[in-house]
């Protein structure tokens, strides 16, 4: 791990390049990226119980019968690739392990080089040369609302922004039609603020211990991603993005999650971020209220370890409205015009719904389950394809690797478990 | 099963136990596993130095995430622990806002997702700035200059001429209650320069106040003082932050900011007095309710899901629940200057009639909807926190009583006694109740599996002891026709404690438990006040906390009270 100097900092930004947070200038991962993905859009959501979720059916990889909760996916079978029976590194982790997108378990909690993908995706984006006005942009309006974790982790568990508002704020506030384009004498104030700030923080550094100090170059280093923001480095096109009608109400942590989906979508069209992730509920719980459904309660309590006795009814009622949420993003991928031109946004973004737990119900990640869909890297079938691991041994985090290596990114030191050998590659079965 | 190549372990296998611990020892948050060993104390739970593996001025849970409090250490030498700085929590940060720019419905957004780590927010490690996090924390700060500005400007200033002394007045009065101490030399510098870049008073104003709530002075609070050769004394400024965040959640008052002006504050007679002072305060009483919400988990009563087929618990009987035991509370605290003791014995709550009726209480009528004292006759319902319809319902299921959840309530949060989360690879689902069981039967399964029962024995046998309350804290005689049977026992590595029902519960953790669940009430207070689980040698700051409070019968008062005594309070050792 590595800081710059403010002063060096500042001479590289005028000399027209992007520096990541902690960026290992020595990393052969420097060489300029060329993903077939262009931007990557990670769908959280809590574990789910096989019975529900496995195809039926199945005769040939691309025909199968999709389950009563996947049902919705039907409308985008040409361009997603079911996975399951990846078991993790640490099959038995439960609840709150940051197994699911680190590929390390438990006992990397805390660790420096516990990293999700989507964060060690944005770091080497950055260090490769992709300039991204938001380095990593995680939304979620109930994560750690009610005690729990969310899938991202840098050292530690990352929160989610759960303020749609704040969320929007943060990501157009700085241009927008919506709100007022900042004067020259705004953006003046707020490069001298934010110089006034990052100085304070220097001082205040200089007197507190390892601990608080690792803290402030943190908030250091996140003073400057605004800095880069505002000499309109991140690539973000100018008066891009519509008022989403965002507030600042999380009562309903679903209807929030929504309006967040608008907010993911809107960045990822106006080339506000490269790496977005929704997480639905924690790695404890998800409160639904959808009264259209009769369904309220917690998902995980409720659905999942109080649904056996009925075949787990609300939980498929509940898993298919997700599986529809996430059609909803995919169709809206494919008829959003690609900023850098070209195609769709779906042409050059990959979206991967992704579980902290394999089977829910059992708390355990032995046989992971992905449903990928988008970008040009992915290896698709008219009919879709589904493709069961099971008995293979193949860990789950290669399944990570691929949405690195689509993203150009195929350097994988620094990243999931050092015990994978000659194994740590991405899997084949999902490449063009 | 789908990956054949993977063991499935059956249920509650000890070998699963044992890589969790490993997991966990490798955190440093030491697990005494299902032992029953108390943390600290001066217990045979109290691990050496050595075996905390810390160096002096250190925080023993580090940065790494902890699922229990970790053991304290022997007290053999005293160390008031490694200075710190701690981000306001997103509550601090709103309240702060408000009392600084003097508006109480002065409009927010919700900046910080704090982490909750053993059920508080408050723990320093956790409370970081990145990501976007600025970001967002200027986006609010803009807004809310612009707001004070236009609304409140005559209040925050007593000037309002553009000239230097006019700027450097406003900037020194205002930066000193935003930093919450006064300005330094250079930072008065750093804001004139912003100041004089703008065209009037109010854009200067504006600028100055959004730089002042960016900034670290305001986001974070201090607790660094100034070496004086046997380790470093925290300023009057420092201490009265401290006091203000502990007492009321938010910045000093004008009072406080007197004391620490003119530096009496430093003595611990006026420390003592100011903590009074807020302690009394509306603020020093939604304080407490604060911690005791998150140490006994109490807001899980707004979120656990309930079948409505059972029993339909409607908002307004919720609300009931939760307000009988914020009134308990605050009636224990302020009014009786009563114990943890008098509130696990009392038998005096407040009821309305629907909550009377609920209980079923047959002397009650005529309540009304507003919460009215009633004295528990004991054939009815039992008296005390553990018998709130708000504890019974929150732990619980949707349907059934939970003797695990309830025994782990009792075994963690009143005894300090960790327990380790499910082992992994574990099916925690129960088999189905069979037509008829009661609840006590089915969890009958935990016991008869000596897997599950290694850890189970800790927790069920307790909350067997609630039996007699159901899932939506109703008192009952009979479960499926079959009369209840509420005995329980504590088990610990010196034997088991029988007892009957929650009388018998209370007893037992009034009486032969007493100093630990007093001891466990010091240690999660400390918590909530230096927002560190522990450091090297902190066990004698506890226990000095606990003995000037037995002086005072344990009063609920004097254990926050005894906290701002302690050396830890006021003073710290230097950290790596």
């Amino acid at each position: 791990m590595r800081t710059l100097s403010r002063r060096s900092w500042l001479k590289t930004l005028a000399a027209g390049t992007a520096l990541a947070p902690f960026l290992d200038f020595e990393s052969p991962a420097h060489a300029a990226l060329a993903g077939p993905a262009k931007r990557v859009v990670l769908f959280c959501t809590m574990g789910t119980t096989p019975s529900i979720w496995t195809p039926k059916n199945v005769t040939a990889e691309n025909a199968f019968e999709l389950a009563e909760s996947t049902s919705p996916l039907a409308a985008i079978r040409p361009h997603m690739v079911m996975l399951e029976g990846l078991p993790s590194g640490n099959p038995g982790d439960n609840h709150g392990s940051p197994d699911a997108l680190t590929g390390l378990g438990f006992a990397a909690s805390g660790r420096p080089d516990l990293v999700s993908v989507d964060q060690f995706i944005a770091d080497r984006l950055l260090a490769g040369g992709v300039q991204s006005s938001v380095p990593s942009l995680l939304l979620g309006a109930e994560a750690t609302a009610s005690g729990g974790k969310t899938m991202f982790n840098r050292g530690n568990n990352l929160p989610t922004i759960s303020s749609p508002l704040s969320a929007f704020k943060a990501v157009f506030g700085n241009a927008t039609s919506a709100g007022a384009a900042p004067t020259d004498l705004l953006l003046k104030r707020r490069k001298s603020t934010l110089d006034a700030i990052a100085g304070q923080i220097q001082t205040l550094r200089q007197g507190v211990g390892s601990e608080a100090r690792a803290r402030l170059d943190l908030h250091l280093d996140s003073v400057r991603q605004i800095e880069k923001r505002l000499s309109g480095g991140g690539g973000q096109i100018a008066g891009c993005g519509q008022d989403l009608g965002a507030t600042d109400d999380t009562t309903d942590v679903l209807k929030a999650n929504l309006v967040h989906l608008d907010i993911l979508v809107s960045a990822l069209a106006c080339n506000a971020t490269r790496v977005a992730a929704i997480q639905f509920g924690s790695d404890q719980v998800l409160q639904v209220n959808l009264p259209e459904l009769e369904l309220q309660g917690d998902e995980h309590g409720l659905m999942l370890h109080s649904g056996a006795g009925d075949n787990f009814k609300k939980l498929t009622q509940f898993e298919k409205w997700l599986s529809q949420r996430f059609v909803d993003l995919v169709t809206r991928l494919a008829a959003t015009p690609d900023p850098d031109g070209g195609g769709t946004l779906l042409d050059t973004t990959l979206v991967v719904w992704a579980r902290d737990m394999g089977d829910g119900a059992a708390h355990n990640q032995e046989s992971m389950r992905f449903v990928f869909a988008g970008s040009k890297y992915l290896k698709t079938d008219p009919n879709g394809r589904y493709i069961d691991f099971a008995g293979r041994n193949v860990r789950h985090e290669r399944a990570l690797l691929s949405i690195c290596e689509a993203m150009g990114v195929t350097d994988f030191n620094g990243f999931g478990a050092t015990d994978l050998g000659s194994n740590k590659t991405p899997l084949s079965e999902l490449r063009a | 099963m789908k990956a054949a190549s993977i063991f499935r372990l059956p249920n509650c296998v000890p070998l699963a136990r044992l890589a969790l611990a490993v997991a966990l020892s490798s955190l440093g948050a030491l697990t005494s596993g299902c032992t029953g060993r108390v943390l600290g104390n001066g217990g045979g739970g109290a691990l050496t130095d050595a075996e905390t593996g810390t160096s002096p001025g250190q925080d023993v849970a580090g940065a790494a995430p902890i699922t229990s409090l970790p053991p304290a250490s022997a007290c053999r030498t005293s160390s008031p622990g490694p200075r710190a700085l701690r981000r306001l929590t997103a509550a601090e940060y709103s309240a702060t806002l408000r009392d600084l720019l003097g508006d109480p419905s002065l409009p927010l957004t919700s900046v910080f997702s704090d982490p909750t780590v053993l059920g508080f927010s408050v723990d320093s490690h956790a409370l970081v700035i990145q990501g976007l996090g600025a970001q967002q924390l200027m986006d609010q700060a803009e807004s809310v200059a612009h707001f004070a500005v236009a609304n409140h400007l005559a209040q925050l200033t007593s000037c309002t001429s553009t000239d230097a002394a006019c700027r450097q007045t406003f900037i020194r009065q205002f930066g000193k209650r935003a930093h919450r101490a006064p300005l330094s030399d250079a930072d008065v510098a750093v804001y004139e320069a912003l100041f004089a870049a703008e065209a009037s008073f109010a854009d200067g104003a504006e600028a100055v106040i959004a730089a002042m709530l960016q900034s670290p002075y305001f986001l974070y609070r201090r607790e660094l003082g100034a070496a004086d050769g046997s380790g470093y004394q925290l300023s009057s400024y420092e201490l009265a932050s401290s006091l203000s965040y502990l007492l009321t959640g938010s910045m000093p008052d004008a009072e406080l900011f007197a004391a620490a002006d003119s530096g009496a504050l430093l003595q611990p007679d006026e420390l003592g007095k100011q903590a009074q002072r807020l302690l009394q305060s509306p603020a020093g009483h939604r304080a407490v309710a604060s911690f005791m919400n998150d140490w006994l988990g109490l807001s899980k009563l707004q979120t656990v899901a309930k079948d409505d087929a059972v029993f339909k618990l409607g908002d307004s009987l919720r609300q009931a629940m939760a307000e009988e035991t914020r009134s308990l509370i605050e009636s224990t605290v302020f009014e009786q200057n009563g114990s943890l003791a008098s509130l696990l014995t009392t038998r005096t709550s407040f009821v309305n009639q629907e909550l009377a009726n609920h209980y079923g209480l047959k002397s009650a009528s005529g309540l009304g909807a507003t919460l009215t004292p009633v004295t528990f006759d004991p054939s009815e319902r039992d008296g005390g926190l553990l018998a709130q319809g708000s504890i019974l319902t929150a732990f619980a299921t949707a349907s059934e009583s939970s003797p695990v959840q309830r025994g782990k309530l009792v075994r963690t949060r009143l005894l300090c006694q960790p327990l380790p989360p499910p082992p992994p690879n574990l099916d925690t689902v129960l088999k189905p109740a069979s037509g008829g069981m009661t609840t006590r039967e089915h969890f009958a399964q935990h016991s008869t599996n000596p897997v599950c029962a290694s850890c189970h024995r800790m927790m069920d046998p307790i909350g067997f002891g609630f039996e007699q309350y159901d899932a939506f804290g109703r008192r009952r005689e009979q479960e499926n026709g079959h009369p209840i049977d509420a005995s329980g026992a504590v088990a610990s590595d010196t034997g088991d404690a029988a007892f009957v029902g929650l009388p018998g519960l209370v007893d037992y953790l009034t009486n032969q438990a007493g100093d630990e669940v007093n001891a466990c009430l010091v240690r999660y207070w400390s918590y909530f006040a230096f927002g560190s689980p522990g450091w090297n040698e902190d066990q004698c700051t506890y226990d000095t906390i606990s003995q000037q409070a037995k002086a005072e019968g344990f009063a609920l008062q004097s254990v926050v009270k005894s906290i701002v005594k302690t050396a830890r309070f006021s003073r710290r050792v230097a950290d790596p």
